[in-house]
């Protein structure tokens, strides 16, 4: 709240969304998602019994805020279905194979916001495509800003739980129907750090 | 249990019925477990089913050679076959106190599997009672565990092989051995 205008993404966005179009001194911002900082987690239950958990090991995005058209801001985020990870290895043999992620013919997990809507103070949806297998279904998210650093030196950061479900079978993953749940839940931390190469104008 | 005394005729009707029961369990324990490891993951719900299968029987036969433990304690054992050479009785005695061991450390080592194992699955004893993990997961200790609860295993049916082998020799020589487990 210090600077003019603030770089800090809660700001921005909420700037962004409720507010539509910024002065036209604003541009793109630009925030990125690094496997690095964050994780990508799954969980499934299984007979309503237990529940098994994972995550994706490799995955990357970004924010691109746009200032002066509000509509187009978008996420966008790339995960590598080959890097899901168990606690069995058994289980993530599984996981890739062609009765699931059939990795090897569909590498890639791919998130692309359509829209986001301000729904508290700190508290967004997103609606988007997810597409799984090749296999494109409108997917949205609960976005939590749960931190935010604007530090005088160094990246602007903010982190994000994000959760949201999706039924397996949308994306042709039915295998073992009477034992693995359908409903897939997410549970997401993302940290968005300002791409220090790309942002303002 | 009941009163009866085990003399120097035989074994008690609870020796000899838990005798059997034991044996049962260990032996289908053994051909579902066989079996259920090599059900692959797509047949995940038959996976699951037997493995429930075979910790209950695990289970069971843990809590019957406590049981008979405890009548060994509590009513002795008979008199040795006085027909049975005596090294071939030592050999036996041996064997039947590894046989103890085995069958008591098997499950328990069954059990640490079951509670080291990666994925949390639960443990439904009888199918419904859900016992409790005695550990976390450990992927260090799971392998070497389960290793061993298999070593154990087998060990346990090829010296239980052994052990009818033997009865059934004596036996076909007349003795009383195989006939006082069976019908006292």
């Amino acid at each position: 709240m210090t600077r003019v205008p603030s770089r800090a993404l809660g700001i921005v966005l909420a700037a962004v969304l409720a507010l539509g179009p910024a002065p036209a001194s604003a541009g793109l911002l630009d925030y990125l998602i690094s496997q690095h900082y964050g994780t990508i987690g799954f969980s499934v239950s299984q007979l309503g019994l237990f529940t098994v958990d994972g995550r994706f090991l490799r995955f990357a995005g970004r924010l691109a805020v746009n200032e002066q058209h509000p509509t187009e801001t978008r996420i966008d985020v790339t995960i590598a279905a080959g890097s899901a990870s168990m606690a069995s290895p058994d289980a993530v043999a599984m996981l890739l194979s062609p009765a699931y992620f059939d990795a090897a013919r569909y590498p890639e997990i791919h998130f692309v916001s359509s829209s986001i809507t301000q729904t508290g103070s700190k508290q967004f949806v997103i609606h988007g495509i997810l597409t799984i297998r090749g296999i494109a279904h409108p997917q949205s998210l609960e976005a939590t800003l749960v931190r935010e650093q604007d530090p005088p030196a160094g990246p602007v950061i903010a982190d994000f739980k994000v959760t949201g479900s999706l039924e397996r079978s949308l994306y042709g993953m039915t295998a073992n129907e009477n034992f693995v749940g359908n409903k897939v839940d997410l549970a997401i931390f993302i940290r968005l750090s300002l791409d220090p190469s790309a942002h303002g104008s | 249990m009941e009163a009866e005394p085990a003399g120097n005729r035989g074994w008690t009707r609870g020796q000899r019925a838990l005798h059997w029961w034991n044996a049962g369990f260990v032996v289908a324990a053994f051909a579902i477990a066989w079996w259920m490891v090599g059900v692959p993951l797509s047949k995940l719900l038959l996976k699951f089913i037997l493995f429930q299968v075979h910790k209950t029987l695990g289970i069971l036969a843990f809590l019957v050679v406590l049981g008979r433990l405890w009548l060994r304690r509590r009513s002795g054992r008979p008199e040795p076959d006085e027909a049975v050479p005596p090294a071939e009785r030592r050999a036996a005695s041996a064997a039947q106190a590894a046989l103890y061991v085995l069958l008591v450390a098997t499950p328990v080592l069954g059990y640490l599997t079951a509670s080291l194992a990666p994925l949390r699955i639960p443990t439904l004893f009888l199918g419904v009672i859900r016992l409790p993990a005695l550990t976390g997961p450990s992927r260090e200790w799971f392998p070497i565990i389960f290793n061993l609860h298999r070593a154990l295993a087998v060990t346990l049916v090829l010296l239980a092989c052994g052990h009818a082998a033997a009865a059934m020799r004596h036996h076909l020589l007349g003795r009383e051995v195989l006939a006082r487990m069976w019908r006292g």
